[in-house]
């Protein structure tokens, strides 16, 4: 049976490309989306996800505060951040409990991104 | 008019051009090409049916990053029919963040005007912008027989 995502970003163009790449290319079942960290906390608690993918900068709640929450209630969760924030806000997200980092652009035409990406997937779930 | 300005744009041309070129190849995975010259000059109108603008800036400098886009290529860009102004915010704010990153990732970009830090997009539907009376460099970047308007406006604070 195929590992379930969530992905979570205020962009629903940045959505639908995450979610192609991951059917398509990695075989995923992706069971939801969200726009915001409320929606990824809600969505969390629901399917229970092998991987949920996080926007840092959305309304509501960010993807950093996200992060805290869905690790205090789930110490094991695989986050995987994807975002264009550079500097404080990737370390703060990493020491919260993020597992992995892919910095947008997402370049899906290009192999070297795409193997990166998978290989950080991987990455998370053998740690 | 700001003569120091106006050749540093000019004399960065291929950086907007090449920047244009990779931010829409990463989003959309299509090449676009440069068809003519990209210009340096000011332009305070902008008439088209979606004028995405995204400002930016740094302790001395201010920009603006402007997308025109005609209905139809947005939707060729897209593969859709049709495209609401949500989802024209969404498409074009997501080009702009990418545009403004990779720009930041060019070392001659940095040397002449520093980092500068972009604030939320802004789309305008079916109607005439008005922009600021400040020096950009301004061109388009052709797909099929479509072709999206980029143009960088940015002056000294």
């Amino acid at each position: 049976m195929s590992k379930t995502v969530i992905i979570i970003d205020d962009s629903e163009f940045l959505i639908q490309q995450l979610k192609k790449f991951f059917i398509n290319e990695l075989k995923l079942n992706v069971v939801a989306t969200g726009k915001d960290g409320n929606e990824a906390i809600a969505l969390y608690r629901q399917f229970h996800p092998d991987l949920i993918t996080l926007d840092i900068t959305m309304p509501n709640k960010t993807g950093e505060d996200a992060v805290k929450e869905i690790i205090a209630e789930f110490p094991d969760a695989k986050i995987l951040i994807i975002s264009a924030v550079r500097g404080d806000s990737i370390l703060d997200c990493m020491a919260y409990g993020a597992k992995g980092y892919i910095e947008k652009p997402l370049y899906f035409s290009e192999t070297e991104f795409v193997d990166d990406f998978k290989k950080t997937i991987e990455e998370i779930w053998e740690n | 008019m700001n003569i120091d300005i106006k050749n540093t744009l000019a004399s960065l041309a291929d950086i907007f051009i090449k920047t244009g070129i990779k931010a829409i190849k990463a989003l959309f995975m299509i090449e676009v090409e440069k068809r003519q010259d990209w210009e340096v000059g000011i332009k305070t109108v902008c008439k088209s049916n979606f004028v995405m603008t995204m400002g930016s800036s740094n302790d001395n400098y201010q920009a603006l990053l402007v997308f025109a886009m005609e209905n139809l290529s947005i939707c060729q860009l897209l593969g859709q029919n049709e495209v609401s102004p949500q989802y024209a915010l969404d498409v074009l704010g997501e080009l702009g963040n990418t545009y403004c990153g990779m720009l930041m990732d060019s070392k001659e970009f940095i040397q002449s005007f520093g980092i500068l830090k972009q604030s939320i997009p802004t789309v305008y539907v079916n109607g005439q912008s008005y922009m600021p009376c400040i020096l950009g460099i301004e061109g388009q970047l052709y797909f099929k027989d479509n072709f999206i308007t980029i143009r960088y406006a940015i002056q000294k604070k």
